[in-house]
């Protein structure tokens, strides 16, 4: 018999709106989600139904209007910012669709950064750098800056960075956006061979149908609301095409 | 507290925008120049106001009751010499002729000079530096002793200078030069000449009173403040003291800077360019500096969703603000100064630098930086971290 694997992050009654008066528009209505350990989670749905919004409240970097929101254990409604940013620099690696990478500084330094925000030295944390970017096959670029790679290289610069301090959580968004078919499924082979540590949970947001399968676990949304959040075997990839 | 690390993360996020850091740094080191040059430069037209006192130096000056300045020269009877050494307190006490005269050159053009008549005895305010000659040599017959900006302004042919022994005419009585010295530029632009009081006199348009000021110097133990409050009491003659500028209430120096500043439109000129270099200093600094922190947005967007903290965000735009106003600020005060020396050999522009200037400067750079810093920590404080995901 399976054990049912520890929730990783949990969203109850998330609701969000933004604006005021006339103008309000209510982004999540009463959202609830859990995503588990050891998992790859991917949030679906068209644009503008509040996929980002409710990974930037489970990152902590938005807060909801009200609902609950436990990443870790950690009550993040229950924190105060600075706290919040705390436990972000230290439990959440951030992927983002454009990369985000400074591209005045090389590979290896984009990569110490969220070590560099812990208080590292960067003598300390390059070490740690040029290990993650072994792991995702850079090893020779590490030295280049980022706007000398390619963007499936840059993507891969952007996971290294997300992974250098160990995260538990890692946040994604749509991280196949910006790149070819071929490179984003060179990205997402990568990536899911890199989450699949016990412990971790990936939580992904996409458009992109053909890196579905790389997720474990598949939650729909639509206006504001998850439609539905199912194992990946059991989601039907057809009636979504 | 934000690490060492993050301060290079900084200053590399500044140094890869190439553009927008030499925009910076010349903005700042524009403003520093302007503000610098323009300073000094006033400063040493106003020093060269005070170039008689410095070139006829006695420790106090009197003069007749209206004088305000040591260019304005209202002459006092000769009686007065008598009733300032009757003063006690009074160690010695020696008249000055002081006035503009129009010398004739060879080829016969006009040119002014400042002459100045000084006592054949003592000769109570000779000039201090001699290069050739003695100031004795005065006693000689048409006997002058110029500086050496006269060899040159004196001549001809400004490419053979005159020397000792040449001649030239004062109001057309002939003078020999016997000796040459070291001199502060005039304010007028024209060189001394100094000679014996009698025989400035007799160079000079005859007038009824003829004495330009006494020099005193007090008797030991007293103090020239002390001294010039009894001289006015007595005689009710203005006393000043030559001290250098704001040493006393009643220095000549500082009167006569003061007097130029109010009736002048001197400090408004030098004022304005100052001012010029103060907004295109801000305009510069504060524009390039705020766009810089636009386009780099979604980087501090990122490091914010990241775990950097708004404090630690801050301090990084604070050391590229800093570093560029002092890169800035550097090589402006180096071009002020390379400007200055340059002055300096060719004796003109006027340019003094007090310590003041630069420290003042610098205030004026940290507060455009912080000014500059503050639009950029304004817009990042408020950022709002998830804007990384709105793509």
């Amino acid at each position: 018999m399976n054990a049912t694997p520890a929730i990783a992050a949990r969203a109850r009654s998330i609701t969000k709106s933004f604006g005021d008066g006339n103008s309000r528009i209510q982004v999540l209505h009463g959202v609830d989600l859990d995503a588990y350990e050891s998992e790859i989670l991917m949030l679906l749905g068209p644009s503008g139904c509040g996929k980002t919004t409710l990974i930037s409240i489970l990152a902590g970097t938005l807060t909801p209007d009200s609902g609950e929101v436990n990443v870790f254990g950690e009550d993040l409604h229950l924190m105060k910012k600075s706290a919040i940013t705390r436990f972000r620099a230290k439990q959440i690696g951030f992927i983002f669709q454009q990369f985000n990478l400074i591209p005045t500084i090389t590979c290896e330094e984009n990569v110490c950064v969220p070590l560099l925000i812990q208080g590292y030295s960067l003598s300390k944390a390059l070490p740690f750098a040029r290990k993650s970017l072994e792991q995702v096959g850079l090893g020779e670029h590490m030295k280049k800056r980022s706007n000398q790679l390619s963007g499936g290289q840059q993507q891969r610069v952007a996971i290294a960075r997300a992974l250098v301090h160990n995260p538990r959580l890692i946040i994604c968004d749509e991280p196949t956006a910006a790149l070819d078919a071929e490179n984003g499924k060179m990205v997402m082979e990568l990536f899911r061979d890199l989450m699949r540590q016990p412990g971790r949970c990936a939580i992904v947001v996409t458009h992109d149908h053909r890196i579905l399968p790389y997720s474990d676990r598949i939650a729909t949304m639509n206006d504001g609301r998850i439609l539905e959040s199912v194992p990946t075997s059991q989601f039907d990839f057809d009636h979504h095409r | 507290m934000i690490g060492a690390s993050m301060f290079r993360l900084a200053l590399k996020m500044l140094f890869g925008d190439t553009a927008k850091y030499l925009m910076l740094v010349f903005g700042v080191m524009f403003a520093t120049f302007l503000m610098t040059q323009q300073s000094s430069v006033f400063c040493g037209l106003m020093r060269w106001t005070t170039a008689i006192l410095k070139n006829a130096p006695a420790p106090i000056w009197v003069v007749e009751t209206e004088v305000r300045q040591v260019n304005q020269t209202i002459a006092m009877r000769d009686t007065d010499l008598g009733r300032v050494r009757s003063v006690s307190g009074v160690d010695w006490a020696m008249p000055l002729y002081s006035g503009v005269q129009n010398v004739r050159l060879e080829n016969g053009s006009l040119t002014v000079v400042q002459l100045l008549g000084i006592d054949s005895t003592t000769f109570a305010g000779a000039p201090t530096r001699m290069i050739e000659g003695s100031i004795e040599a005065l006693r000689q017959p048409n006997a002058v002793v110029v500086d050496d900006l006269a060899l040159k302004r004196l001549s001809p042919n400004p490419a053979v200078p005159l020397k000792m022994g040449s001649t030239f005419e004062i109001n057309d009585q002939e003078a020999r030069i016997v000796g040459i010295c070291h001199a502060m530029r005039s304010f007028t632009g024209g060189p001394f000449i100094w000679t014996t009081y009698e025989r400035a006199l007799s160079y000079s348009p005859p007038q009824r009173k003829m004495l330009s000021a006494i020099l005193v110097s007090p008797a030991a133990g007293k103090s020239v403040d002390e001294v010039a409050a009894t001289i006015e009491a007595e005689t009710g003659l203005k006393a000043y003291v030559n001290t250098g500028f704001k040493s006393s209430p009643r220095d000549f120096n500082t009167a006569t800077i003061f007097w130029y500043v109010k009736n002048t439109g001197i400090p408004i000129s030098f004022g304005t360019t100052v001012l010029v270099g103060l907004i295109v200093g801000i305009a510069i600094s504060c524009q390039t500096f705020y766009l810089f922190v636009l386009d780099n947005l979604k980087h501090y967007g990122a490091l914010k969703a990241m775990g950097a903290t708004n404090g630690k965000l801050c301090l990084m735009l604070l050391t590229q603000v800093s570093v560029v106003g002092m890169i800035g600020y550097g090589i402006g005060l180096g071009f002020a100064s390379l400007f200055g020396l340059a002055a300096i050999k060719n004796t003109q522009p006027p340019f003094f630098m007090p310590d003041i200037i630069p420290i003042g400067v610098l205030g004026v750079i940290i507060f455009i930086c912080l000014l500059a810093s503050l639009l950029g920590i304004l817009r990042v404080s408020l950022l709002d971290a998830a804007v990384v995901f709105r793509g």
